[in-house]
This record gives C-alpha cells, structure tokens and sequence, in this order.
C-alpha cells in the first residue's frame, strides 16, 4: 500500500504559475479525483506527481505503507515506473503493434536491457487484459480501435505495469455515457483487488463523485476545495469555483451527490411575484423554470415532503406548507392566503384534487373573485376530482370570475411568461 | 523467439548472397573459380595482380562498403522513425545526410585533412551531420510537439539548401574533375571507396548499431510518444540525445563511404516490419542486414546496367525509393483523414 504526499508545490513557468503551493495528502488505497476547470491546474500537478513536470518549490513524496517516504523526483526513471502507473490524455499508438504487444510493452520498467519477458510478465498481461476485457481483441492491431476500445487497452498496459499508485488524466475524455462508467468500473476493480491508490484528473463532477473517496476541487493553480464529494460538491463551492450556477441533487443509486448545471440566466421577465399551486411534483417544473428566469416564486400550501415541496425547498422558496399527508389546515390556509396576495399572478397546476386539497383550489377561486390573474392549467374532470363534484363549481368560479385556461405547463409557461415580456425567449 | 532467429539467419544469409553476386559480377568478366581463388589463395593473387586488385580492391571492398552505409542508413532511419513518431522520417528526407555531405565536401574542397588524417572527412561529415539534425529539429518542434508536415518540409528545405551548398564548395573549390566530385557527393555511389575509408566507418557504425539494438525496448517505448515512454520508465532525455547522435554518426559513416543516398533508410525499415514487426529488438539487426542487401545490389544494378559507365546508386535507390516515400506518405494522409 503505497500513498503519495504533495506539500507545498509551487510550478511556475515564464508568465504563468501552474501551482501555486498545493498540499495534499493522498493516503494509501485512497481514490481522490482531482477536478476544475479548464485551466485550474489538474494535468500539471498530476504530471507533477508523476515528476514530468520541474517543480519550483515543494516536494512530492510516495511511501510504503512503513516505510520512508521518498521523493518521485529522486527516484530512477525504473524504479518511479515500477511504483507509478500514468495513463497520459495524449497518447501516439504507432502501426504495426498489436493490442497484446502494446499492453506488453507495460512490463518495460520490470525488466532489464536485455531480457525479454517471462512468465511473471506474461501473467501480469494477461490478467490486466482480463480485468480490462481486451482479450477479445488481442490480435488486432492497436492502431485500428475505436475511441473506447483503445483507451481499454491503454488501461490494460497500465495494470499490467502493475504499480502501486494510479495516475489517470482524463481517462474518460472522449468516451460515450457506458465507456465512461465501464472504465471507471475497471479502475475501481483493480483498486479494491489490489489496494492500489487513485489519482484521476476527471472533468465529469458526476462521474468524480460516484467513484470518488474525497475529491480535490482545483481553481487557478490552487486547491479550492478538499473533502468527500458531498463536503466539496455544495452549491456554492460548485458556483464559486466554475462560475456557474448548479443544483446538487443526489443519485438514487449510490446516493452520492450529482450536479445539474443551469442554462445562463436568460434576460427579459423577471420579478414578478408568481404564486403556484400544486401538488405531487405537478408544479416542480414550473416552480424550477419561472424561478431560473428570475420571478419572485411563491408557493403553497404544499405538503411536506413532497416533490413540489422538496423543489422549492432546494430553491429556497417561500411557502406555505402543511404537514405530510394532511388536509389544509386553517393556519396553512391563511399562511397560502397571504403569499397569494402578494403576487401579481397564480398558477393551479394539473394535480389532482381530493379532500385534504380542496382548499388549495378555493385559493385560486378566491384570488379569481379578488380580481387577481390566475391561470388554471389543464381541465377539471373526473379523471382530477375526488372530491364527489366538489372541485368542478370551484373552478367554473373561478373561471367565471376572469381565471385563463391552459390546455397544459407549456402553454401556461409561455402564458405566463408571455403576459409580462414580449421578447421572452420562450414565447411562442 | 525460434522465428525471430530464423528470419535473421535467412537474412544473413541474403546479405552473404548479395555479397557474392557484388564481388562475382563486374566490367572485367571473372568466372567465380577464379575469383574464390584470388580471395582465399596468396599465389593466386601474386600470380595475376590485376585481377587481385579488381576482386579485392574493387569489388569486395565497393561490397564492404555498401553493405555497411546500407546497414548504418537503415538502422538510422528505423531509429529516426521511432524517435520522431514519423514513418517518412529517414537521413536523406530530414537533410541529414545533405549536411553530412555538406562536412565532407569542405573537406574535400579545402583538403584541410593534415590534422586528423583518414579521419577528417568522417569527422567533418559527422559534424555536418549533427548540426543539421539539431537545425531540422529545432525547426520543426513546436510546443514540446513534431508535427510530421513540418518536419518533412524542413528536412527537404533544409536537404535542399545544404544539397546545394556541396555543390557551390566543389564548383568554388578549382580542383580537377569537379564534376565527378559535385555528382559523388550529391548522388552517391561508391566508385570512389577504398579499404581506408571502410577501415575508418566500420567500427562507429557497427558500435551505433549495436547501441541502438540494445536500446530497442526503449524505442518501443518513445514510439508511443516522449510522455508515455517517460511513465513506463525510459530515461527520454539521455535515450533522446543518444539515439540522435547515433543516426547523426552512422550517417556520416555512410555518407563517407558514399555519399549521399536516398531512401534506403526508409525502404528498409518498412520492409523489415513488414517481415519481423515493429519491436526494435529484432527490427533493428533484421533492417540492418536488409539495408546491407538493398545496398550492394543497387550498386551491383548501377554498374552492370549499361558497363563500364556507372550510374551512380544513389540514383537507383531515388528511382525505387521516392515512389515508395510517396506511397507510405498517401497512407499516412489517408490515415489521419487529411
């Protein structure tokens, strides 16, 4: 078990620092990503850590498990390669050699200037060729794979290196959705298989995020963030580092955080007091878009823990809200009632209405009677009333009073958005 | 492993056949009793003089000669073809063998050979040779990269100026037959050649062989790029300048003995992967022996084409090998979908 420690590493070139004083333990059997964007410095201090790149100040370390460490830089090129495993973005693949014999020449370090490969090596090939599933295609020659296939065999020649620390620059640049995961998989095989450390430079935060023990967020040559993915994965990191807005949600898999960009903030319309009734994740999209293009949001009465609910949760809206499961209370009614007053506009999206929601739908006929613009999204009929006939006199109400009709969200949305800017974007 | 064995002694034994054919074919008819005669038995040779000399001093050592400027050329170039992961790359292309020529034509036009004797002109060719490598590289490497179109361009532009500089030396020079001299040192061939001129290349290109023979694993390695090579251990730097001063060397050796001669070292390190693959450990012995072959019979064809005229065979060699540049250069272009 072999972990790699950076402390204080400064790489200046003519005009432009690199890194500028990064520390950074990576313990043994560890996988860190190290994530930014362009420009922040990944590729140089993993190239670092790989002693390609001279450093200017600081040093960086590799040590066994007892023993001491030793600088990468003092190594003999033989004995880094033996410890020292990169798989570099750039890659020449010349004519002529198979993927057998490409994946072979990751044995190099191991012997010496005249011997040729014994079975010891021929075993580590061959196990790194089962591990990465390039048995398939060991004859063809290397030159003549697909993107995927090519990037499988670099990564078998790196296994069968066989050293104790993983380097991957951009493993994954270039590849489709599955070749993305798959080689990730492979790695994290060969980690647990055989208790090496990971170092990948990834530019995906999901993909970081899923594979990764703690994940090492870089901005201008500087670590900006050092943690778990959840610690470092936070909307405002996330924000400050890339300049750019972002949700993080979670993988409903491996629970992990994921991380959805925004579109820019588009211009034209924007604060407007909207208020929005709903239910059952039927307002989630309305509530996300018309907050993303800058209106005051308001919501309610929503129950808690539902999907409308967690949306303007994670938006940190003002709502009104009643407890899981419950009918609207007289308190919600009056806490709904007051947000509803505010705004210069109510949406009722399509949800259904029963009992313990019939006053939600009374909000809307109520700001109707007021003089208030509502639009009532979808039609009522017994497909949405579970009231026994309850819902059907509250909406003609309201529709009587002056509330618009939209046959569903799209068409509300662009109503919406329509009725207070012309050039809104997504008019029409 | 058995294989590898047996395609080398198949082509040892090439390399004997073509030497036999070098020495048994001639202007001056020799049936080849005679000729193993004059080579193995001192009365025969004290006996007829004459045809002592032709076998010997003509013909074997013309073989000798071309046997190794065509192993050295071709182990330049299969090295030169790793080092820049280019597979045009060759000594004549990138204008090293031009500024060879270039060190060896001041020698011969200023005849400053007092100081260093039989070892000027390899000497000076050397130095030609290696300023020349250094100029084409340092042209053509940009942002730590060699892209192949410039380095191709520069190697000719610079083979061309250099080309013509050796022939404004021996015109400016006033020596006698300054004609054969310009065509010897801009065409190659080895009408010139003699045991002295063997005597003085033999032993740096067979030690530059051998280095780079026992740096193959290393240049398997720098084919998949300097970063690559590094992370699986390879000492880039030192093997770098090693192996550059290696194909300046054996260039000059060759460019010595004869000239300058085009393309073998691209022809035969092609064919030789062709036959053994692209691993250096055998392809570098395997492209020295077929270089050798490539040799002598060009220069066998060259004078038995139209005797006792010569055509020089560094002619041959551009008649065989600029189509073959252009072939593999249409493939390299079809490749990279340009």
């Amino acid at each position: 078990m072999t972990g790699i420690s950076i402390k204080g590493v400064t790489v200046r070139y003519p005009g432009v620092t690199a890194l500028d004083d990064v520390t950074l333990d990576v313990p043994a059997g560890e996988w860190l990503s190290i994530v930014g964007p362009n420009g922040a410095g990944k590729t140089t201090l993993l190239r670092a850590m790989a002693a390609a790149v001279p450093l200017t100040s600081g040093e960086i370390a590799i040590s066994e498990e007892d023993g001491m460490p030793e600088s990468v830089f003092g190594l003999p090129s033989r004995i880094r390669a033996q410890r020292l495993g990169v798989l570099p973005q750039d890659h020449n693949l010349p004519e002529g050699w198979s993927v057998r014999e490409v994946v072979a020449t990751g044995r190099a370090p191991w012997l010496g200037m005249w011997r040729n490969e014994g079975r010891a090596d021929r075993k580590a090939v061959s196990e790194a060729m089962r591990l990465t599933d390039t048995l398939r295609f060991a004859d063809r020659e290397a030159h003549t794979l697909s993107g995927g296939e090519r990037q499988r065999a670099l990564l078998a020649r790196v296994l069968a290196q066989t050293p104790k620390v993983l380097l991957l620059d951009e493993p994954t640049a270039f590849l489709d959705l599955q070749y993305q995961w798959e080689m990730l998989e492979i790695v994290e095989q060969a980690r647990r298989e055989r208790g090496i450390t990971v170092v990948a430079v990834l530019h995906d935060l999901n993909l970081a995020s899923a594979f990764s023990h703690r994940i090492a967020m870089m901005k201008g040559g500087r670590l900006a963030a050092l943690g778990t993915p959840d610690e470092v994965l936070t909307e405002d990191i996330t924000r400050n580092v890339y300049g750019r807005r972002v949700t993080i949600g979670r993988h409903p898999a491996t629970g992990r955080p994921t991380v959805v960009s925004w579109p820019s903030e588009t211009p034209g319309a924007r604060n407007t007091a909207i208020h929005i009734i709903s239910g059952g994740g039927t307002g989630a999209a309305l509530i996300r878009r018309l907050n993303a293009d800058g209106h005051a949001v308001t919501a309610g009465v929503l129950n808690i823990g539902d999907t409308d609910w967690e949306t303007a949760q994670a938006l940190d809206l003002d709502i009104a809200e009643e407890a899981p499961f419950s009918s609207v209370s007289e308190a919600a009614y009056t806490a709904a009632e007051a947000l509803v007053r505010r705004a210069s506009m109510v949406l009722v999206a399509p949800m259904p209405i029963g009992p313990g929601n019939l006053d939600n739908l009374r909000l809307a006929a109520e700001a109707a009677k007021r003089g208030q613009k509502v639009l009532l999204i979808g039609v009522m009929d017994e497909s949405r009333d579970f009231t026994g006939g309850l819902a059907g006199p509250l909406w003609d109400d309201a529709v009587a009073h002056g509330a618009v009709v939209s046959p569903d969200v799209v068409s509300a949305l662009n109503t919406a958005l329509g009725i207070h800017s012309s050039d809104s974007p997504t008019s029409g | 492993m058995k294989r590898r064995l047996a395609l080398l002694s198949l082509l040892s034994a090439a390399v004997a056949l073509a030497a036999v054919a070098g020495v048994a074919f001639g202007a001056t008819p020799l049936p080849l009793s005679r000729i193993l005669e004059l080579l193995f038995s001192s009365e025969a040779r004290s006996a007829n003089p004459t045809d002592a000399w032709i076998v010997l001093n003509l013909r074997l050592c013309r073989v000798v000669a071309a046997g190794l400027a065509g192993a050295a050329l071709s182990v330049a170039g299969a090295v030169l073809q790793a080092l820049l992961r280019n597979p045009l790359a060759e000594p004549y292309v990138l204008g090293v063998s031009a500024g060879a020529s270039v060190g060896a034509a001041a020698v011969v036009a200023f005849g400053f050979t007092a100081a260093l004797g039989g070892l000027a002109l390899p000497t000076a060719a050397f130095l030609g040779a290696l300023a020349s490598t250094a100029l084409v590289y340092a042209l053509a490497r940009s942002g730590g990269r060699i892209p192949g179109p410039t380095l191709l361009l520069s190697g000719v532009v610079v083979a061309s100026v250099l080309g013509s500089l050796v022939s404004v030396l021996l015109f400016l020079s006033g020596g006698q037959n300054r004609m054969e001299a310009v065509i010897l040192w801009t065409m190659g061939g080895f009408s010139e050649v003699d045991w002295a001129r063997v005597a003085v290349t033999v032993v740096p290109i067979l030690v530059c062989a051998v280095v780079m023979w026992a740096l193959g694993r290393d240049l398997n390695l720098l084919a998949f790029g300097e970063d690559p090579a590094r992370f699986l251990g390879a000492d880039v730097e030192p093997l770098k300048v090693t192996a550059l001063i290696a194909t300046a060397l054996l260039t000059a050796c060759a460019v010595a003995m004869g000239g300058v001669i085009g393309f073998v070292g691209l022809m035969a390190p092609h064919a030789a992967r062709r036959l053994v693959g692209p691993d250096h450990r055998i392809l570098i012995p395997s492209t020295a022996l077929l270089g050798a072959v490539l040799l002598i019979l060009g220069d066998l064809l060259g004078r038995s084409v139209h005797p006792p005229l010569e055509i020089p065979v560094g002619l041959i060699t551009a008649l065989f090998g600029g189509p073959f540049f252009l072939v593999v250069l249409r493939g390299q272009f079809r490749r990279s979908g340009s």
